[in-house]
């Protein structure tokens, strides 16, 4: 009986979590709400939060610049992702598979600063030798592509694994090029689990910070191109916390408030999908 | 799961083009992880000595060692473990053994554990800052720092857990029920057993992932880098370490390098244990 | 057939089939009365009403798929567990009601034990197969228990073959072995009525013989059901037979009575023609 209590009740407090969290992130975010106001925050002229009535709290750039690395990013890996797990599990021999498998478990453990460690000092003077500075847009996204690899191959591995043979048995009796039996047999079940992929790699890179921070460059202004430096939202609040006070710290909060409403939509959006196009539930 | 290979039964342009595109995207995939880890081995293991693990950095971290670190490390991953494992465990417990299969309760948790792993970590460290810190007054310290990880952690260790749980076969279940077999000793006697070596592995994931977590504790457990007194101490995590050493310190290029390479060699033990418990244990399983 | 008949008839011949069973005038200990059962949106069985004598081994038999089981785990209300099952009608256990709110479930099942169609073992040793739903049920005395452990090990005759390793793991057993073991560990909890859901098809023929013969045994002191799609088996231990069969999308009884009769004197012409071989 008694492991029934515990078990309900530790299954409502890990669940109650996250209304904590969101109620403390609201609580001190509000003096900024209320002070500054939510359009300030999108019309001001630039990203400037000294204490006092000079204080500019633009949170444009940092927003664009969020937005631009993780689309970036996105349109690097996803792609490479799903055409590897393509490959992993129709193409090539199984040792391989397997092979690759094992690598993508290491790459998807590896810290964020790990990865970042190794962008700061190899990846950005690369990219630095292109065109300075090197710590750019571009370093960021490459960045964020390599954390967020691993999540759609794997998201996509599974699903294609799930196809019974019998289904490919079918189209390749038919004689169909392998484009064709994807196409016949593959693509029409897994296009949910791979959406439900790339939203949870989205989810991922938005939330990205360190990696990001040690490459981006930090410039709290929206680039021109890709070799200009970048600051996205979480950048913004990882450096700027440790020193900010009053006014500037509850804006900080508020960055981090609208952060994670973004973050949440996304995960439920991925919930919606799947449940949607699979039409079972999602339990 | 079948694993099915598609062969080539006609020699088109398009099959070709195929099997180049998948190739090159596995290539891709491997080559950063071949660069950085490359580059881990080569630029790391110069700095590396037995010395290098014990001893206290100094200047900066330039030279000696990661000693007082790596003392902090394992206190945050203590206390993370100690909150996350009873917690989560119960909670799994709980989520399938007791509640009510696709009742509310049982959705509502769920939805709540999928925003939760989705949730940002700096956005968990501002909350962890902000509700471990100031409201609970423990200031910056490694207990607030190991309490913000065990949040971040929960969602990634109560799914691994309930999916221990699912491995034992129905029939088993099927027979504690008609053995009218009271819920709780069915759990502690036939599940939790049968499970376990999935809940190892799971304690293994979990704490990798916790290990290499940066941002939810850079204002959680803080900077400091001298050795902890108390777990009220603040104290300085290898992941932090390492951010500090290339972002701050000129020069510290060097001993970030070691440390990572301490770092990733602690991921790869701590993921690879539960798979030797696993091998143990299989006698005693149900043969299905 | 015949052939089956005399060498069944020689391995066992407290196995009566000519003879009547020998409680002569049965009373009825189980009652189903108008059991309807539907999964969702399938109906598995309507208007089911079966009186199942007391002491005696009564077969249930039909074609694949029509409800045998399912009749089964209503009785000890295993269904209570499936989702989206809903189950109409009355199933009375001595005169008591067992489908009602209320009802005790876990003395139900200790007085209405099941035997799975593949054999089920708790993943844990030999003796502890017995002994843990012992202590969950309030089995204090380790003495008692271990006494216990011995007594019904005899009876389904794993005792000589065991008794070296009673804390071997279950799993090592044979698959015949193990079903011995799911019987005895429910006979440990002392039921008075025990169901087999198809006991024997998950095992080599051999095994099978063996499982016959202990139900055989059972006559008497307990109340045996035994689903079967085999019909040889249900001549050779039953009874009574009733036969099921599925009949407009669900399954109905189509006839019931003395296991000499119903292969022998059918009155439906369905029951011959099933008996018979000639369909199903």
């Amino acid at each position: 009986m008694l492991l029934a209590v515990i078990g309900r009740s530790a299954a409502v407090t890990v669940a109650g979590l996250v209304i904590l969290i969101a109620g403390f992130l609201l609580l001190h975010a509000q003096p900024a709400l209320r002070e500054i106001g939510f359009v300030r925050f999108f019309a001001d002229a630039s990203w400037n939060p000294s204490p006092g009535p000079e204080g500019r709290f633009d949170i444009v750039p940092a927003l664009v610049g969020s937005a631009l690395a993780t689309a970036l990013a996105a349109l690097i890996a996803v792609p490479i992702g799903i055409t590897a797990a393509l490959g992993s599990t129709f193409f090539v021999h199984r040792a391989v598979a397997r092979l690759v498998d094992s690598g993508v478990g290491v790459l998807a453990g590896l810290p964020s600063v790990v990865i970042g460690l190794w962008g700061l000092t190899a990846l950005v003077p690369w990219i630095a030798r292109i065109r300075a500075p090197g710590a750019s847009l571009l370093a960021a996204a490459l960045v964020l592509a390599v954390m967020v690899v691993p999540t759609i191959y794997v998201a996509s591995r599974g699903a294609f694994k799930s196809i019974p043979k019998t289904c490919l048995d079918g189209a390749t009796a038919l004689g169909m090029t392998r484009i064709g039996i994807l196409r016949a047999a593959v693509l029409p079940t897994v296009k949910p689990a791979l959406a439900v992929g790339a939203v949870l790699a989205i989810t991922r890179a938005l939330g990205e910070t360190m990696a990001v921070v040690m490459v981006a460059g930090n410039v709290a202004a929206i680039p021109r191109s890709l070799f200009d430096p970048v600051r996205t939202l979480t950048a913004n609040i990882a450096l700027e916390l440790p020193y900010a006070t009053g006014l500037h710290r509850s804006a900080l909060f508020a960055g981090g408030a609208g952060l994670m409403a973004l973050t949440w939509s996304l995960v439920v959006l991925g919930r919606c999908i799947s449940r949607a196009w699979s039409g079972e539930h999602n339990d | 799961m079948t694993e099915a290979r598609i062969h080539r039964s006609t020699t088109s342009k398009s099959d070709v083009a195929v099997q180049t595109a998948s190739w090159l995207a596995l290539v891709a995939l491997l080559v950063p992880l071949g660069l950085i880890v490359g580059d881990l081995l080569m630029r790391g293991a110069t700095s590396l000595s037995p010395q290098f693990l014990v001893d206290s950095p100094s200047k900066a971290g330039r030279e000696g060692g990661i000693g007082p670190v790596l003392l902090s490390t394992l206190l945050v991953m203590g206390v993370c473990l100690l909150v996350v494992v009873p917690l989560g465990l119960a909670a799994a417990i709980g989520l399938n053994e007791y509640l009510r299969r696709g009742g509310f309760a049982v959705r509502t948790v769920r939805i709540a554990l999928d925003v939760l792993a989705g949730t940002p970590s700096i956005a968990l460290g501002m909350f962890g800052y902000a509700f471990f810190c100031i409201a609970l007054g423990m200031g910056v310290s490694i207990l607030a720092g190991g309490l913000t990880l065990a949040c971040m952690v929960m969602p990634l260790y109560v799914r691994l857990s309930e999916q221990a749980l699912r491995t034992v076969p129905d029939d088993v279940r099927a027979a504690a029920d008609a053995l009218a077999l009271r819920r709780y000793t069915a759990i502690l006697r036939i599940v939790l057993p049968v499970a376990a070596p999935g809940l190892f592995a799971a304690t293994g994931l979990a704490l990798a992932r916790a290990l290499a977590e940066t941002a939810a504790l850079l204002f959680t457990s803080g900077y400091v880098s001298r050795t902890p007194g108390s777990l009220l101490d603040p104290g300085r995590v290898l992941a932090v370490h390492i951010f500090d050493l290339s972002m701050n310190v000129p020069g510290g290029d060097g001993p970030a390098y070691a440390t990572a390479l301490v770092l990733v060699a602690l991921l790869l033990s701590v993921s690879g244990v539960p798979r030797l418990v696993r091998g143990f244990t299989r006698r005693w399983s149900h043969p299905v | 057939m015949s052939q089956i008949d005399n060498r069944a008839r020689a391995l066992l011949p407290w196995c009566p089939m000519e003879k009547t069973a020998p409680c002569c005038t049965p009373r009825t200990y189980l009652e189903v009365t108008d059991l309807t059962v539907k999964y969702k949106n399938t109906t598995a069985l309507r208007h089911v009403s079966i009186e199942i004598p007391r002491g005696c081994v009564t077969a249930i038999v039909g074609p694949s798929g029509c409800g045998k089981s399912t009749l089964l785990h209503v009785i000890n209300r295993m269904t209570d567990a499936v989702a989206g099952c809903d189950v109409r009608g009355s199933v009375r256990l001595a005169g008591a009601e067992v489908l009602g709110k209320g009802v005790d479930l876990r003395m139900l099942r200790r007085r209405v034990g099941l035997i799975f169609q593949r054999p089920n073992p708790l993943p844990l040793s030999i003796a502890e197969n017995v002994l843990l739903p012992l202590r969950d049920h309030g089995f204090t005395g380790r003495e008692e228990r271990a006494s216990i452990l011995e007594r019904v090990l005899h009876e389904v005759g794993l005792w000589d073959e065991v008794a070296q390793r009673l804390n071997a793991p279950a799993a090592t057993l044979s698959g015949g072995q193990q079903q011995r073991l799911c019987i005895a560990r429910c006979l440990a909890l002392l039921p008075e009525v025990i169901l087999f859901d198809e006991p024997c098809s998950a095992l080599d023929p051999i095994a099978a013989e063996i499982i016959e013969q202990l139900i055989c045994r059972l006559r008497n002191r307990y109340t045996v059901v035994i689903v079967t799609h085999n019909l040889a088996q249900a001549r050779r231990v039953a009874d009574f037979t009733a036969v099921l069969w599925n009949r407009e999308g669900a399954s109905s009884l189509v006839e019931f009575g003395k296991t000499r009769h119903i292969f022998e004197r059918p009155t439906q012409g369905l029951t011959s023609l099933y008996v018979g071989g000639v369909t199903g």
